[in-house]
């Protein structure tokens, strides 16, 4: 199944939320969105449906939604099918967050969140939980005149193909995801380094200096894969 | 332990004050005494009894006594009277005696003279060669008290009295500290209360401003209504960040915030917040860089992350709002000077502020202001405040504004 064909649930008891996020998710490309605005509706719809991820309100109504939480849990072990939650709170103090998290929620967002923001929460948690790539990204990335095939690990200049090392796939893909954006040198050293990442910022500038040797035309005067001096880099 | 201080520091206050007042009271009362007790209204009696003399001229009642003219000038002064009780206790000289008191005691009444009242009169008694010397004062100008205790009662009233005293002083003083401070704490609690409860309650609607404005951007085709979707959206984030800023500062000035303890390292932490704000910011006016020295690459700190966090981002998004022309924000991070680890300078080349401005940025913070104004800069002075940091606003090299961040 594709990403955006998820089934996702709303709930939430207030009906502007309701019909913000469906029109966020439907105008990102999403087919199946349900949602709920009271605590029985949503365990009905719960029941009655295969979703792949629910958004969830945590004061709500008839129960609030920790309660809610656990109930889709004891549903979803009779159909034997862990969906995750993403829980959507106005409480934002870290008990709250804490208490969401502790129960086995994928993920909490505190209001007002930033619709991009939401989206890329969620899309993670799908791609995480159920292994979904988006079909724009599980194939391949043009960058110029590069193009980078992210499955077989090779990118295409002037007509040659080269192959990139693990590191170097790991750092396109990190730069790939947040094109337009600067991505710090720690960031981008947790992403290579996920055990510990100071001290290797010299080791950084190396792959990112061989990177460059095979996706720019002149690496010494790098148009793609921008230096943004002492905070990081940026992919155009 | 910043409570403990607090609560030192306020006993210390009324220590002081108690002490103080303390200090008026008895000069009050050392004033009063020293007036209504002068020389005209104490009487040396001694003195009195020796101006009673014999004479060689039998007086009016045939004794041989005179009265000198001062001594007649003090009793008179005194409205008062005199009279001397020879060994039979007859009175063998008197002046101006009032009608009403005996001309003869037995010891019995003699002895209770001495000690209380003649006949409701004040009495003062001194022993001559003659016989009793007495000197009367007007009924009711004189309270007499005989005091009397055994001398072991007095004994425990000296080793105990001042710690009693000590004790009631600090009783006196702590009792109604605790009760200050304790319905201070609760106004505090009430007032995060409100502030948590009204700013959970601007939150869901602020989503919904977000987010429509978001779907409004994706749905139209029109520049000016993206523009405007804009508009909206930027001013919702600045509510957010007020928002967020308010509970903060809040938790922050009344001791009610939870802080997490945990070791990261600053650069790390700097770099996301400028890298965040650039690319939410999106906005080819504004300039971003950092300059980490190799030594402070690996700079680590022990406090709440994301209070940290918001130091930063009030900082880099202070020189954003006060430079809506643009300008270019630098972060630079270098070793500090004993007792600062390290010093974090955010500068940037924008309009800067007056030196007015500046002196009041660098003063310590009163809520005598409301602080509708400025409120990510006192965030900024008092998170620092939290770890013993030192915040210091100055002119920076290019006539922008320059934050100066020393670490402990």
């Amino acid at each position: 199944m594709e990403l955006y064909e998820s089934r996702i649930l709303l709930v939430d008891d207030e009906l502007q939320i309701l019909k913000m996020v469906k029109e966020l998710l439907v105008n990102e490309g999403y087919k199946n969105v349900d949602a709920a605005s009271g605590y029985n509706e949503a365990i009905e719809l719960f029941r009655a449906g295969e979703y792949e991820i629910v958004l969830l309100d945590v004061m709500l109504p008839e129960g609030d939604g920790f309660s809610l939480f656990n109930d889709f849990a004891k549903i979803g072990e009779k159909k034997n099918r862990d969906v995750p939650v993403i829980f959507l709170s106005a409480r934002d103090e870290d008990k709250d967050r804490l208490k969401g998290l502790g129960l086995g929620a994928d993920d909490y967002i505190t209001k007002p969140f930033l619709p991009e923001e939401l989206l890329l929460r969620i899309k993670a948690v799908l791609r995480r939980v159920w292994h979904f790539y988006d079909t724009e990204k599980s194939q391949q990335a043009c960058i110029g005149d590069v193009v980078v095939n992210w499955d077989a690990g090779t990118v295409t200049k002037n007509g040659s193909i080269m192959m990139i090392t693990a590191k170097e796939w790991a750092l396109l893909k990190k730069l790939w995801e947040n094109r337009g954006k600067i991505v710090s040198i720690n960031a981008l050293c947790d992403t290579l380094w996920p055990d510990g990442s100071y001290g290797y910022e010299n080791s950084l500038m190396v792959h990112i200096r061989r990177l460059r040797e095979k996706i720019e035309n002149n690496p010494s005067k790098p148009e793609n894969l921008i230096t943004v001096r002492g905070l990081g880099y940026k992919l155009k | 332990m910043r409570r403990v201080k607090n609560f030192l520091k306020y006993i210390i206050t009324f220590i002081f004050i108690f002490l103080i007042l303390m200090l008026v009271d008895i000069i009050f009362i050392s004033i009063v005494g020293i007036c209504t007790n002068s020389a005209s209204s104490h009487v040396r009696v001694g003195w009195l009894s020796e101006q009673l003399t014999r004479s060689s001229q039998p007086d009016g009642m045939g004794n041989y006594f005179i009265m000198s003219e001062e001594g007649l000038e003090v009793i008179d002064m005194m409205d008062g009277f005199a009279m001397l009780i020879d060994e039979n206790g007859k009175v063998c000289w008197e002046y101006k005696m009032p009608e009403e008191l005996p001309k003869e005691y037995s010891n019995k009444e003699i002895v209770s003279f001495t000690r209380w009242y003649l006949k409701d009169y004040p009495v003062h008694t001194w022993i001559t060669d003659d016989g009793i010397f007495v000197f009367g004062k007007p009924k009711e100008s004189e309270w007499i008290l005989n005091l009397r205790f055994v001398m072991d009662t007095v004994k425990i009233y000296l080793a105990y009295g001042p710690i009693i005293f000590i004790g009631d002083v600090i009783l006196l003083v702590v009792i109604p500290v605790i009760v200050v401070r304790r319905q201070s704490r609760r106004r505090e609690r009430e007032r995060t209360a409100w502030i948590a409860g009204v700013s959970h309650d601007i939150r869901t609607p602020l989503s919904i401003v977000l987010g429509t404005a978001a779907v409004l951007k994706e749905e139209t085709g029109d520049a000016v209504i993206v523009k405007k979707a804009e508009l909206i959206e930027a001013q919702a984030l600045k509510i957010r960040t007020l928002i967020s800023n308010l509970n903060t500062e809040n938790k922050l000035q009344f001791g009610l915030g939870s802080w997490n303890k945990e070791k990261f390292t600053m650069a790390a932490v700097v770099r996301e917040v400028v890298c965040d704000i650039a690319n939410s910011l999106q906005d080819e006016r504004y300039g971003f860089d950092a300059d980490i020295s190799e030594e402070t690459e690996g700079f680590m700190v022990c406090a709440d992350r994301e209070l940290v966090r918001r130091l930063f981002e009030n900082l880099v998004n202070n020189a954003v709002k006060h430079n809506p022309d643009g300008c270019n924000v630098s972060v630079r991070m270098k070793k500090g000077c004993f007792p600062y680890r390290c010093i974090i300078i955010v500068e940037d080349d924008g309009c800067g502020v007056g030196p007015k401005t500046l002196r009041r940025m660098n003063m310590p913070m009163e809520w005598k202001e409301l602080p509708e104004h400025g409120l990510g800069l006192r965030l900024v002075k008092h998170i620092a405040g939290l770890y013993h940091w030192r915040v210091r606003f100055g002119k920076g090299s290019t006539g922008g504004l320059q934050c100066l961040v020393q670490i402990a």
